[in-house]
């Protein structure tokens, strides 16, 4: 049998059956690209409009007490926020009955889970991702191991997925929480979960938003500038203040690749010296 | 941070679920309205003309020079990610901005299925680039 990596192979040596657009010089396509450039600027700016209306919804109460089964036990909706300001969780589909029980979630689900970026991002913007279905936690964390997912994923134990809409079918929640008050803030489902798993995807549907200082959003919601926030993802504890190196790229790009390569200049001098 | 709900002037309303849904049905208009205009600027991708590029364009990957050809290891369509490496400079000086792009890039299996390859292209010995995506836990090539 031919493995998918020699299939894949010879369909890269079939021609293009279908019918393919002009092919233009670089300069025309430039232009076209342009004209389509405009565009893409214009869906940008709309999906930033759009946030900054999530930004102005009202805010629901959670009056009632959820609770959940995590990796250790008995856990509150407020736990599930592990300390942070807000919380975004998903509603998975793993349980019996869905296709791929016990070894797999739903395969949507799953393409889903598989496009979860790196959550020490979001997590540096008081945001944790959390997802959570009906299968016990031994499954869960049998799921995790499998397939390499990392982000915590409860068990839902009462009526949690059919108050938040996601009972039928999947779901992000955003919550905030005020001290142990918590709030329900948005809703994204259907199609809009296909554009969900960057850390922006995360953020724009937070009531806070990327809580960066070019953002439209109601008077006193905390703002920093964008960019200097921004870290690897396994130094965001070891450097608790922006790099100066960082902020010198940040603020002078081009004086600060100047001196770069001055500092490479010099250390080639010493090398051959 | 301060605290929004009781002293900031733009404090948001509280509401109940049926209000909290009548706001939700609201903007879910301008959602969807969102969603299909991003479908039709795809769609308009789709048609844009193509321009003939060098098929035998040197790159080196891990077992020497390559072609761009075989850049796409097989596969009809090719997404190059161009990484800004700055040659000779440890990891902490890399570019944070590519570094944070790099690291949203998750499980490549699903576009492979689709006759979609994914990789990143830079400049400098690669040797060293391919150290830091070994040591950043990336996969692509």
């Amino acid at each position: 049998m031919a493995t998918n990596m020699e299939k894949d192979v010879e369909k890269g040596k079939e021609h293009l059956a279908m019918k393919t657009p002009q092919i233009v010089s670089q300069q025309e396509w430039e232009v076209a690209r342009q004209q389509l450039l405009a565009k893409e600027k214009a869906l940008t700016r709309s999906r930033d409009a759009l946030a900054a209306a999530r930004r102005r919804m009202p805010w629901m109460a959670v009056e009632k007490k959820y609770e959940f089964d995590g990796p250790n036990g008995k856990v509150s909706l407020l736990d599930l926020f592990e300390g942070r300001r807000q919380l975004v969780i998903y509603r998975a589909f793993f349980e019996p009955g869905v296709f791929g029980w016990p070894d797999h979630a739903c395969r949507g689900c799953s393409l889903g889970a598989d496009q979860v970026a790196h959550l020490a991002h979001l997590n540096a913007r008081d945001t944790t991702l959390a997802y959570a279905s009906r299968a016990p936690q031994p499954h869960i964390a049998r799921l995790k191991a499998r397939m390499g997912w990392e982000m915590p994923w409860y068990t839902i134990t009462d009526s949690f997925d059919l108050d938040f809409g996601v009972d039928q079918w999947h779901g992000h929640n955003a919550f905030i929480r005020d001290g142990d008050k918590v709030f329900r803030t948005y809703l994204i489902n259907g199609r809009g979960d296909e554009a969900m798993g960057t850390t922006w995807s995360y953020l724009d549907m937070t009531a806070l938003g990327r809580q960066e200082a070019w953002e439209d959003s109601p008077e006193g919601y905390p703002q920093t500038p964008p960019y200097k926030w921004w870290n690897w993802h396994d130094n965001y504890d070891a450097e608790t203040s922006v790099h100066p190196l960082w902020l010198d790229i940040l603020t002078d790009p081009e004086g600060a690749a100047a001196r770069r390569r001055e500092a490479d200049a010099k250390s080639c001098n010493c090398e051959s010296a | 941070m301060p605290n929004i709900v009781s002293d900031g002037s733009g404090a948001p309303r509280i509401v109940d679920r049926s209000a909290f849904h009548t706001e939700l049905d609201a903007l879910r208009v301008r959602e969807k309205a969102h969603t299909h205009e991003s479908d039709a600027i795809a769609a308009a991708r789709r048609r844009l003309p193509m321009v003939e590029v060098d098929e035998t364009t040197t790159l080196i990957g891990p077992h020497g020079p390559v072609t761009l050809l075989d850049a796409f290891e097989g596969r009809r369509q090719l997404i190059a990610y161009y990484f800004m490496w700055h040659t000779g400079h440890p990891a902490p000086e890399q570019c944070e901005g590519c570094t944070w792009v790099t690291s949203q890039v998750r499980e490549l299996s699903y576009i492979h299925s689709r006759d979609v390859t994914y990789a990143t292209f830079c400049q400098g010995p690669y040797e060293e680039s391919a150290r830091y995506r070994d040591f950043m836990g990336w996969e692509m090539p």
